[in-house]
């Protein structure tokens, strides 16, 4: 097939496909702007000061890198920001593959009547893949604009001294450009690797290769990121403090944290549909058919959640340490906003991870219009099915970020005693008090968010359960 | 993909095929020659759109042989079947099955842009059809727009425009009015006549039948009677 044709087919036309393009190109671009800040930030040098190319009035400061938050100038504190910024960048990307399923059922009609047309499995498959690689290549142009917001909002407007970005430098650019061709290589692969998980015949959809449960691989990729955190904290100490080498194992621990995280997403997913099938009521049982239809997708937001309540967790204990040694002197005060900085940014990333979640629900939804429709035949009427949501919502994310909280805390505890060469088990048990409340506080902020974005869903749900539904859908 | 020298376009040998307990097609057998019109007829269920899919190769049947213009079907992969449809073969379906993203003109355009052709030459050809087809709507409409016999004569453009030595239509007719109907098969079988192009219609309208050269009439998976039309 030529590129022009790929081109030609792969442009978003129904409103199902411009509002994947525009998710996949939102999202790809807000993920690449955090990117290029985490890079920003990596080339820094260790007294902060960054070389800036000068911008005329748009420069923060005349002064090279003046007016920094110390959390970047301090070189122990900068790889947190780093590491803030890369992990900000994960729950939009999980966004990103969440949109790249978007109108599924349209693109699947489509891609049959390609096929009647006389497209191949393999043109099929080129269209997919150039409709997420022109999205995720939009995104990516994007990203640079967006990176200069986000320098705005982090970098101009706080007044100096609190200042996260400094004024973009030429390698920026670069890192820019970069950013394009790897972006739309990888937005391809994911469309590709995704169109080629179904099965598409002349006459429709034959076979949908969607695991109904998570499989060995997930097992052991579950298995590799615990034993990855464990090798990697538990050599920490052996190194010298600030080095490159914690540093790396700091990232280290990160990745295995990713890892183990979106692997056992969805068996928590399960584990939550199924506890939940056990609970009287049709509605319920509902909730729970559904979790267990798809349980990778909501997985994948499962496996955000549970990373920000690791994060939530540590931070609890970091604050109750705080308290407990001396309260808010100048220096107390000063890691406590960074502490404030950091559950911003952990909310930022939850409610990233609930709108990826919201996504697809109302993608299921629609997907869903003639069971839906036949649900409301049968009696369940709209306000059950805006409470069946509710409930799949908050089953996804709060057992998610509960237990993220409760392992990260004491996790985290037992990691500082045993550096210091304190009771490791002492120190895990009284973490698990700050941990429990972030995760109380953190569950109950959560629940409440589903059943509002549920509700945001209802015109949703009216439409998917009008009858006419059972002649179209 | 070069077709091999064949008399008939279509060889079927002692096909059959079943839908897990349900068996469509018990050991057909079919042979149609080059410009020949051929009604496959029969009640509901008795395997005439099965046939038509395996003749077509968009389906495999689980016994018996298949040679679609000189080429054994079971030998060629997914590609090389959708090539040879592509290249050499118009499908029709009951809901015309358009592209619902892209304008007529592209439709119909689509088997030429799928199989390399410039893009300036693919849209001339389907204007060219669109015109034929007595379509009096803009080449940019979107299928949506179209009434089911408008649909219905865009996908007939569509099956045309490659030049195919044989078209497989299913029910082409079903979805539209007795005139409607009768345009539409003036204009299929009109230029299968002129360009000697075979065609294998499914339909249980006896008076679209009676536009066939023959009528083979299935029963519960079976050929049931042959008659000659003309």
């Amino acid at each position: 097939m030529k590129p022009s044709t790929a081109l030609l087919l792969a442009r978003p036309a129904g409103a199902a496909d411009r509002g994947r393009f525009l998710l996949i190109a939102g999202s790809v671009a807000l993920a690449g702007a955090l990117l290029l800040a985490a890079v920003h930030i990596l080339r820094l040098p260790a007294d902060g000061a960054s070389g800036v190319v000068e911008l005329g009035p748009l420069s923060p400061d005349s002064e090279r890198g003046r007016g920094l938050s110390d959390y970047l100038t301090d070189g122990g504190l900068r790889p947190g920001v780093m590491i803030a910024a890369l992990l900000l960048a994960v729950p939009v990307l999980a966004l990103t593959v969440q949109s790249l399923r978007v109108g599924s059922v349209a693109r699947d009609r489509r891609m049959a009547s390609l096929r009647l047309a006389g497209a191949t499995p393999r043109d099929v498959r080129t269209v997919a893949a150039a409709e997420a690689g022109g999205g995720a290549i939009a995104g990516a142009l994007l990203a640079g604009p967006a990176y200069l917001l986000l320098w705005l909002l982090v970098g101009i407007l706080p007044p100096s001294g609190m200042r996260m970005l400094d004024a973009p430098h030429a390698l920026d650019l670069l890192a820019w450009a970069a950013l394009v061709p790897l972006a739309g290589a990888a937005g391809a692969l994911a469309g590709a690797a995704i169109q080629g998980r179904i099965l598409v015949a002349p006459l429709g959809v034959r076979r949908r290769n969607r695991p109904p449960a998570p499989g060995r691989a997930s097992r052991a990729a579950l298995i590799a990121g615990i034993a990855l955190i464990v090798t990697s904290i538990a050599a920490v100490p052996l190194l010298a403090p600030h080095s490159a080498g914690a540093l790396g194992l700091l990232i280290l621990a990160m990745l295995g944290l990713l890892l183990a995280a979106f692997a056992g997403g969805p068996r928590l997913v399960l584990a939550s549909a199924r506890v939940l099938a056990r609970r009287s009521g049709a509605e319920a049982l509902l909730a729970a058919r559904r979790l267990r239809a798809d349980p990778c997708s909501a997985g994948r937001v499962a496996g955000v959640l549970v990373v920000c309540g690791v994060a939530l967790g540590v931070e609890a204990v970091l604050v109750a340490e705080l308290l407990l040694d001396g309260g808010l002197d100048d220096q107390g005060g000063f890691y406590l906003a960074g502490y404030g900085m950091a559950a911003l940014a952990v909310l930022v990333a939850a409610a990233v991870a609930l709108l990826t979640l919201l996504v697809g629900a109302a993608d299921g939804l629609l997907d869903a219009r003639r069971p839906l429709a036949t649900l409301s035949v049968l009696g369940v009427d709209e306000q059950a099915l805006v409470r069946v949501l509710a409930r799949q919502l908050s089953a996804t994310a709060v057992p998610a970020v509960v237990a993220g909280a409760l392992a990260g805390g004491p996790g985290f505890a037992l990691l500082i005693a045993t550096s210091n060469d304190e009771r490791a088990l002492e120190a895990a048990t009284r973490a698990l008090l700050p941990a429990g409340f972030a995760a109380v506080a953190a569950a109950f902020v959560l629940a409440t968010a589903a059943r509002l974005a549920a509700r945001l869903l209802r015109s949703l749900i009216r439409t998917a359960i009008d009858p006419e539904n059972l002649r179209v859908a | 993909m070069t077709d091999q020298p064949f008399a008939p376009v279509l060889e079927m040998t002692a096909v059959e095929h079943a839908y897990r307990r349900t068996v469509a097609l018990r050991g057909i057998s079919l042979s149609v020659e080059a410009g020949e019109i051929v009604a496959v007829t029969g009640p509901s269920g008795c395997g005439k759109s099965t046939l038509l899919h395996a003749a077509a190769g968009i389906i495999r049947p689980q016994a018996g042989s298949v040679r679609l213009l000189g080429h054994e079907l079971e030998t060629l992969d997914e590609t090389a079947r959708t090539q040879l449809r592509r290249r050499r073969v118009g499908i029709v379906l009951q809901f015309g099955q358009l592209v619902p993203e892209l304008p007529i003109l592209e439709n119909v355009a689509l088997p030429l842009l799928l199989d390399g052709h410039e893009r300036a030459s693919a849209y001339t050809a389907a204007k060219e059809w669109l015109d034929r087809a007595g379509l009096e709507v803009a080449g940019d409409t979107p299928p949506a727009e179209l009434s089911g016999g408008q649909a219905q004569r865009v996908a007939v453009a569509r099956a045309l425009v490659t030049g195919p030595a044989v078209i497989f239509a299913d029910e082409p007719t079903g979805s539209m009015d007795t005139i409607g109907g009768e345009h539409l098969l003036e204009l299929m079988l009109g230029a299968a006549r002129d360009h000697g192009t075979a065609v294998v219609l499914v339909t249980h309208d006896n008076v679209v039948a009676a536009h066939a050269d023959r009528e083979v009439r299935l029963r519960d998976g079976r050929v049931e009677t042959v008659a000659v039309l003309r």
